[in-house]
């Protein structure tokens, strides 16, 4: 591909920087001495050396407790970038450690590969923070600026009890005071989160943190641990092992323990909603009693009593008048009938002189001369009586 | 009162927490009016004892006496 075609400089230069500019040569360490040293706009440029090679070097607004001077073996931390403009690579400076660290700084990094690869930097191990601790176990010098800041912070967000575990944050015995103090303070029961803190210092000065002790006492302490060692630049093996890594113990503290005010306005947020939903629930009782009371047998309770007489008297009316009408009309036809029988009774034709003959014995019609003979007593029935009357002789038509 | 004497022993964040499951309980609106009453007398009782321990709260150091 590249010989296909013919580039500009610029072009090829960018090539090359792609090329150079990989993430394996981003953040490394490498150390040498200083020559060439100068300083413009704030910014540092040097070379550092060795016997055989040389790299530019350029680090810009430096924040380093001492001033790089030439001849110093030092170990630096920076990013390997080409400055296309000049037409060299180089190294972008981030941090530089002072010389005489190099044999501790093997040992910073041998020891954090170890304890890397038995995971005691896991995710998994990190512990959560209480949201409030009621006492937080400080581990720091009791004449440091770090528990004066820590103290600041806590009474300013959120007072709570701090239990002071007095150590020596450097030298000879260091590592081991503020291990033993992490174990002590595991031991209590009043305890419920720990800071471990020191303020800045040098590489060497900060050595203690750098202890497989300390890291193994902050990997088993079972009380959540914030480390805040050095400045925001130094990273410690402690720093890895804590479950939290604060840049300073000011914002240790923060981490700690959040700000009364927003807690306060937190729990009258609970408040109003516990008032609200009361009040919700209260109302649907309140609207669900109201439904009820709004149905028929509430609002009229007799109303249904009512409905039922209404029902019976109607009946019974309806009943009474049934029976009277009946009673009418069985009066009606007896009185017909009475006019009808008289009609057709036969003694009204007595009225008009007409007589009814029975035979006295048995007291038949007599209607025919067959019907008696001779010496027969005959009844006869007029208007106004009778007569009993004997036969004399009969004849026949 | 006792028993409530007993109960204010609660720490501030697990008082915080049951106030919090409380709120979620009664808006989940499921218990009966008077387990909501009660629940809620509840959560008023613990309101008052996060914010006392609140107002109480004050900044006391300490130093460990054990030999480090």
């Amino acid at each position: 591909m590249l010989k296909r075609k013919i580039f500009t400089v610029s072009e090829i230069s960018s090539h090359i920087k792609e090329i150079i500019e990989k993430e394996e040569l981003t953040n490394i360490w490498i150390e040498g001495e200083i020559s060439n040293f100068r300083q413009a706009i704030g910014h540092y440029y040097f070379d550092l050396k060795d016997e055989k090679a040389v790299i530019k070097c350029v680090m810009f607004s430096p924040s380093l407790p001492f001033t790089p001077k030439n001849g110093m073996k030092v170990i630096v931390k920076g990013d390997i970038r080409v400055y296309e403009r000049k037409g060299y690579y180089q190294i972008y400076v981030k941090d530089i450690k002072v010389g005489g660290v190099g044999e501790l700084f093997i040992r910073f990094l041998e020891l954090k590969e170890k304890l890397e690869k038995e995971g005691l930097f896991d995710e998994k191990h990190k512990k959560s923070l209480p949201k409030i601790p009621s006492t937080i176990g400080v581990v720091t010098s009791p004449n440091g600026a770090a528990i004066r800041d820590i103290q600041n912070v806590i009474s300013r967000r959120f007072p709570v009890r701090i239990l002071l575990a007095p150590v020596r944050v450097q030298g000879e015995g260091a590592a081991e005071e503020v291990a033993r103090a992490i174990k002590i303070l595991n031991m209590r029961n009043d305890v419920d989160l720990i800071i471990v803190a020191r303020g800045g210092g040098s590489w060497e000065d900060l050595w203690a943190f750098n202890e497989e002790k300390v890291a193994r006492a902050i990997f088993e302490s079972k009380l959540p641990i914030i480390t805040a060692i050095g400045h925001e630049t130094d990273y410690t093996i402690a720093d890895f092992v804590a479950d939290r890594r604060a840049p300073t113990p000011s914002a240790a503290a923060e981490l700690a323990v959040p700000e009364r005010a927003k807690i306060e306005e937190g729990i009258e947020e609970l408040a109003r909603r516990m008032e609200a939903a009361m009040r919700r629930r209260i109302d649907e009782g309140v609207a669900r009693m109201e439904r009820l009371l709004k149905r028929k047998t509430f609002m009229y309770p007799f109303e249904l009593i009512y409905d039922k007489i209404a029902e019976y008297e109607k009946v019974a009316e309806r009943l009474v008048k049934a029976g009277e009408e009946r009673v009418k009309r069985l009066r009606q036809h007896l009185a017909m009938l009475e006019r009808s029988i008289e009609a057709m009774s036969p003694y009204k034709v007595l009225e008009r002189g007409y007589s009814i003959c029975f035979r006295v014995k048995d007291n038949k019609i007599f209607s025919s001369v067959d019907d008696a003979d001779v010496g027969d007593e005959i009844r006869v029935v007029v208007k106004d009586g009778e007569a009993i009357c004997r036969m004399e002789s009969k004849r026949k038509k | 009162m006792q028993n409530g004497e007993q109960k204010e022993e609660i720490k501030f964040e697990e008082a915080l927490k049951k106030l919090e499951e409380i709120v979620d309980v009664i808006e989940r609106g499921e218990l009966s009016l008077e387990e909501t009453i009660e629940k809620f007398e509840e959560g008023i009782r613990l309101c008052k004892i996060c914010k006392r321990k609140l107002e109480e709260a004050e900044m006391k150091i300490e130093e460990l006496k054990d030999e480090i």
